[in-house]
């Protein structure tokens, strides 16, 4: 789901910001030298060996390809591919595009609002989801938890933070998080009969603090598929 | 095991993870070595980055060693005006805290063991720092000295060498060949090495890497007379003859049909050796208890 990304046209970041993009280059070329950068017409990609370490030990290596942002690597969630046949590809483990499905997109935005840096994401959410696939790989499990694939893990993670595992009042809540202004007279979604300002209004609050509208809009949108009769507003 | 599963633990255990001992004392030293010619050199401080196998993503424990490509502005004179200038200003430059070793185009670090007057080569630091200037304001290629007579300069360009390997898809095999010369004492250089392994795979990339190897190693003792390289920076410049005469063809040649007997013998263990391996799956749980809170996703996956 691709957000601040979808919104610059034109001329990609790299191209742009030379001199950012140089020290990028050096920063992360430097930390991990089996990595490298090369432009595939307009598209920035990282390509190269990852390395799950311990202790100072190679763990596991893994060949993978991360497309930068066209933003800038602090504008959307950087799209990752393991290319090295590891990973079956299946629709269970893999975004459309053949994107390994590190985290649901909505929560990279939550924990991560202004983005995060490159060499940061390969240090955090990138080793993270490789140590758990070398570990499932022997037979283990996700280390961390896995969310349900597709629209049921977007609702996972916003029924988490709504207290509401009711699709329909996941929408309606992320409806009235991603829109303009709530309305002091809406009923709660959530089937209490009760305005939405005296009820779950701290959780839309606290979602239109955390996420972009954007990402809410999206959100909400997909949501919508799970719910029959779902109004749109 | 199998083949693949062996060799694959084979690299494993001799790549150096950024945070290796190792990796964390050459970083170390690079900085000092900024700093010593930052202080020497001043403005015309040299642009100095890190090369060779450590860029190349080939570096093997077993035989480290850390490229310092120290690279002055094609107008800069401030550190000498002819090569052989910069050459031995930056090995003056360097002595202040090293042990000097001039070798070729580079100056090999140690550090020095007893009083000024006096003092040995110690420890090897494994840092090769290689003086040069930039052709021109671009600042990719470079112009390197040489100590050989008649061949005193020498043009290449790094970025070349390390994209040339770097993304040459067979990288494995390169660092398994890089082995392979250590152990086996074959006579030719890395470099070389890493050119006739890119040059004998191409159109073998998606081979599994034990037949790599074993192409490789067929090729050396059945044809190496028609090999021949050329560098990648610099093909028609650049003479690499000499680097594959007739001498490293014999060792190449040599060593290649003994491996290829001690593979049929014992495996490519019998060539590589045993690999001590801690217990991975509790590695991995300790590496997975490693991540911070804060950096742990739950993957969006259905299992």
């Amino acid at each position: 789901m691709q957000t601040g990304d979808a919104l610059v046209r034109g001329v990609p970041w790299h191209r742009r910001e030379t001199a950012p993009y140089r020290a990028l280059v050096g920063a992360v070329e430097d930390e991990f030298p089996c990595l490298y950068f090369e432009e595939r017409g307009d598209q920035l990609v990282l390509a190269g060996e990852f390395h799950v370490l311990e202790d100072g030990k190679v763990l596991d290596r893994y060949e993978i390809e991360i497309d930068v942002p066209r933003g800038g690597p602090t504008a959307d969630m950087p799209v990752v591919r393991e290319v090295g046949g590891r990973i079956p590809h299946s629709a269970e483990r893999h975004n459309p595009g053949g994107a390994t499905c590190l985290m649901v997109p909505d929560e990279f935005w939550y924990r991560y609002p202004n983005g995060m840096g490159l060499v940061e994401f390969l240090r955090g959410p990138v080793l993270g989801y490789f140590i758990g696939q070398s570990i499932v790989e022997r037979g283990g499990a996700w280390p961390y938890g896995e969310r349900a694939h597709g629209v049921a893990g977007i609702v996972e993670f916003y029924g988490a933070l709504v207290g509401s595992t009711d699709p329909g009042c996941v929408h309606g809540l992320l409806v009235m998080a991603a829109a303009k202004k709530v309305r002091a007279h809406w009923l709660c979604p959530c089937g209490s009969r009760r305005r939405v300002q005296s009820c779950h209004g701290h959780r839309v609050r606290h979602l239109r603090g955390r996420l972009p509208r954007r990402v809410l809009r999206v959100a909400a949108e997909v949501v919508r598929r799970l719910v029959p009769h779902a109004r749109q507003r | 095991m199998t083949d693949a599963e062996y060799l694959d633990a084979v690299i494993r255990t001799q790549t150096l993870a950024t945070d290796a001992p190792e990796l964390v004392e050459l970083r170390e030293h690079r900085e000092a070595v900024e700093g010593l010619l930052r202080r020497r050199f001043g403005s015309a401080c040299p642009n100095i980055r890190y090369g060779g196998s450590y860029k190349k993503g080939t570096m093997i424990k077993r035989a480290y060693d850390l490229d310092l490509p120290t690279y002055f502005a094609a107008a800069e004179t401030g550190a000498g005006e002819t090569l052989e200038e910069i050459y031995h200003n930056v090995e003056a430059a360097l002595r202040d805290d090293y042990w000097t070793e001039p070798k070729g185009s580079a100056i090999r670090l140690r550090s020095r063991e007893g009083a000024a007057g006096t003092a040995t080569a110690g420890r090897d630091f494994h840092i090769d720092v290689v003086p040069g200037r930039f052709f021109d304001e671009s600042e990719t290629d470079t112009w390197l000295y040489q100590n050989v007579p008649g061949r005193e300069r020498l043009k290449t360009n790094l970025d070349v060498h390390i994209e040339h390997v770097k993304k040459s898809g067979v990288r494995d095999a390169i660092r398994l060949m890089k082995l392979w010369r250590v152990d086996q004492y074959v006579d030719v250089r890395n470099f070389v090495l890493e050119l006739l392994t890119i040059e004998l795979l191409s159109g073998r990339k998606a081979v599994a890497l034990p037949t790599q190897l074993r192409h490789i190693l067929e090729q050396f003792r059945d044809h190496v007379d028609d090999l021949w390289v050329e560098d990648p920076a610099n093909p028609s410049g650049n003479d690499l003859s000499e680097l594959l005469n007739e001498s490293v063809r014999f060792s190449l040649r040599l060593n290649a049909a003994a491996t290829l007997q001690a593979v049929e013998r014992d495996g490519w263990e019998g060539v590589f050796g045993p690999v001590v391996e801690q217990d991975r799956a509790a590695a991995l749980g300790r590496a997975a208890a490693a991540v911070p809170v804060s950096r742990r996703h739950e993957p969006w996956a259905a299992r």
